[in-house]
């Protein structure tokens, strides 16, 4: 058996793969399990020892001819149909894409041979957005920023994938011990982050050092990556009393693995270090700045704690000092998000209203019970909700008798104004957004299996609007063929 | 990323999108239409940086 995985996101993702992968070893323990990704994100394979192969995107060979002065693109085209001409020859029997874009989509339908099996992101023949599996579909409708998700990153790529992840799977690689002369115990903080807003800047960073140096009396270990280097050497330049060591930009990526490892501690914000110590599970204190959702790609070692601050303006350095002697000693600091085994993996404190988004969630996707609310507003949206979808059930009962192009204006209306209710009330985009990405499963074919496809969705739909219709004298819930 | 590169990438953008729409105009959706879709992406991606960006943003 020849599996492809597609994994074209950024560092910190490919390390949130690991589990996946070794749970996909693990099904199948004799497949040739092949990862793409991209040339510069490579490093971040390094000691995984579930793959057999990497394959390289070779986006900068494939795109040069039309970035001459004299555009060429047959020799572009040709390029890429040269790359996915050998992919394909390769005969791969199932295709796992993990990486959740447009061009993964593409790539993944242009890879998918007769016998192939595909799960996640791809295309219909007829070229549109098509989303192959239960979680993929759940991934498009409800993960990310600003979304009630709060299944792990870690665990939706294995949904994606059909693999049931174990505790071993976070684990480090085998690799040789870092060169770096270390301390016995010492905390590690990395500087910078996937992202400049998502990290903290060199005086905050230091003002955390200090007052961390006031109730201990660790060294500390910094790391990052060579464009980070101007954080530390603005941390190092306001010297406290701990021991500062600066190894920002003169360690491998890999190498980390080795330092992490013997830490007592990681602090820093979203970044692929934060990744790789769940790998290596050392406990971690998560600075979550802005729209992170740390549910999603939070840290996963026992000990590990998650700081939420809109900006890095909000984060006070004296709490973050406070904080980090109390996980060393062994206290429950208060107020955090607290990593735990399960599924969702975190402990928090939380509002009615962030409890009942994810219970509307439950409800929708695993049939667990319509969550109360006494919350007019979310009453009244789902009723005109119930109305429009009433109106859509109507006009695609009519299609059939009168064509679609009579009835298309009234659909893709009826479209923009479910999508608008759900903009005035945001919990609703749970069903707006539900109903976005079954519509993307309904295959091209013939009129009538679009009608009823679509028609069995809105049907659904109806049916989870149910708990939260009013009935009025004119709003009257009737059955769908009236 | 400076204005010049972005502009050149817009420039290699459209050119992309009007050789698809070309396609289009004369045969469905095959091999060729997806390859030139591939090339749109890439594109796009490369007007941020070389990357699609993580994957749950």
């Amino acid at each position: 058996m020849k599996i492809l995985v597609l994994q074209l996101a950024r560092l910190g993702d490919i390390y949130q793969s690991w589990p996946c992968l070794r749970a996909l070893r693990r099904q199948h323990p004799q497949a040739q399990v092949d990862v793409m990704v991209r040339p510069r994100f490579d490093q971040a394979l390094e000691g995984l020892e579930a793959i057999s192969g990497r394959v390289h995107l070779p986006t900068t060979d494939i795109l040069s001819p039309v970035f001459r002065s004299e555009p060429d693109l047959k020799e572009a085209i040709h390029r890429l149909g040269a790359f996915l001409k050998n992919l394909r020859a390769q005969g791969y029997d199932q295709v796992i894409n993990l990486s959740f874009s447009p061009l993964s989509s593409y790539l993944v339908h242009s890879l998918q041979t007769k016998d192939c099996k595909v799960a996640g992101y791809t295309r219909h023949r007829d070229g549109f957005f098509d989303i192959q599996g239960e979680v993929s579909a759940y991934f498009y409708a409800q993960v990310g920023p600003g979304r009630s998700n709060r299944f792990h990153l870690t665990e939706l790529m294995a949904g994606v994938a059909g693999v049931t992840l174990r505790k071993d799977d976070w684990h480090p690689p085998t690799l040789p011990a870092s060169s770096q002369e270390l301390p016995p115990r010492y905390v590690v903080i990395h500087v910078g982050a996937s992202e400049a807003k998502k990290s903290l800047p060199p005086f905050k960073w230091s003002r955390i050092i200090r007052y961390f140096s006031e109730s201990a009396k660790l060294p500390i270990v910094l790391i990052g990556a060579p464009n980070e280097r101007v954080i530390s050497e603005g941390i190092v330049s306001n010297p406290g009393p701990s021991e500062i060591i600066n190894l920002v930009g003169q360690t491998e990526l890999p190498e980390l693995f080795s330092v992490l490892r013997r830490a007592s501690l990681l602090v820093g914000c979203d970044s692929a270090p934060m990744h790789m110590a769940s790998l290596t599970q050392t406990p971690c204190l998560n600075i979550s700045l802005g729209a992170v959702n740390f549910w999603e790609t939070g840290p996963r070692s026992s000990r590990s704690y998650v700081l939420l601050a809109p900006t890095p303006e909000e984060v006070v350095s004296e709490y973050v000092g406070i904080i980090m002697t109390e996980i060393l000693s062994g206290q429950e600091p208060r107020g955090l998000a607290k990593y735990s085994e399960g599924n969702p993996c975190y402990e928090v404190s939380e509002s009615d209203a962030e409890r009942f988004c994810w219970d509307l969630n439950m409800a929708v996707y695993l049939g667990q019970t319509f969550p109360m609310t006494d919350d007019l507003r979310f009453f009244e949206g789902c009723t005109k909700l119930n109305s429009i979808n009433d109106l859509v059930i109507e006009q695609l009962e009519q299609v059939q008798k009168v064509g679609l192009e009579k009835m298309k204006p009234i659909l893709d209306r009826a479209d923009e104004v479910v999508h608008t209710i759900g903009d005035l009330v945001p919990e609703l985009k749970i069903y707006t957004r539900w109903l976005k990405a079954e519509r993307a499963r309904v295959r091209p074919g013939p009129l009538k299996d679009i009608v009823e496809a679509t028609w069995a969705m809105h049907l659904s739909l109806k049916q989870m609007l149910r708990p939260y219709v009013i009935e009025t004298d004119n709003v009257k819930e009737e059955g769908i063929h009236g | 990323m400076s204005q010049d590169v972005e502009k050149y990438l817009q420039n290699t953008l459209q050119m992309l999108e009007k050789a698809y729409e070309k396609h289009q105009q004369t045969q469905t959706y095959n091999q060729d239409s997806e390859k030139l879709k591939i090339l749109i992406e890439m594109v796009k991606e490369q007007q941020s940086h070389e990357n699609t960006g993580l994957t749950a943003r």
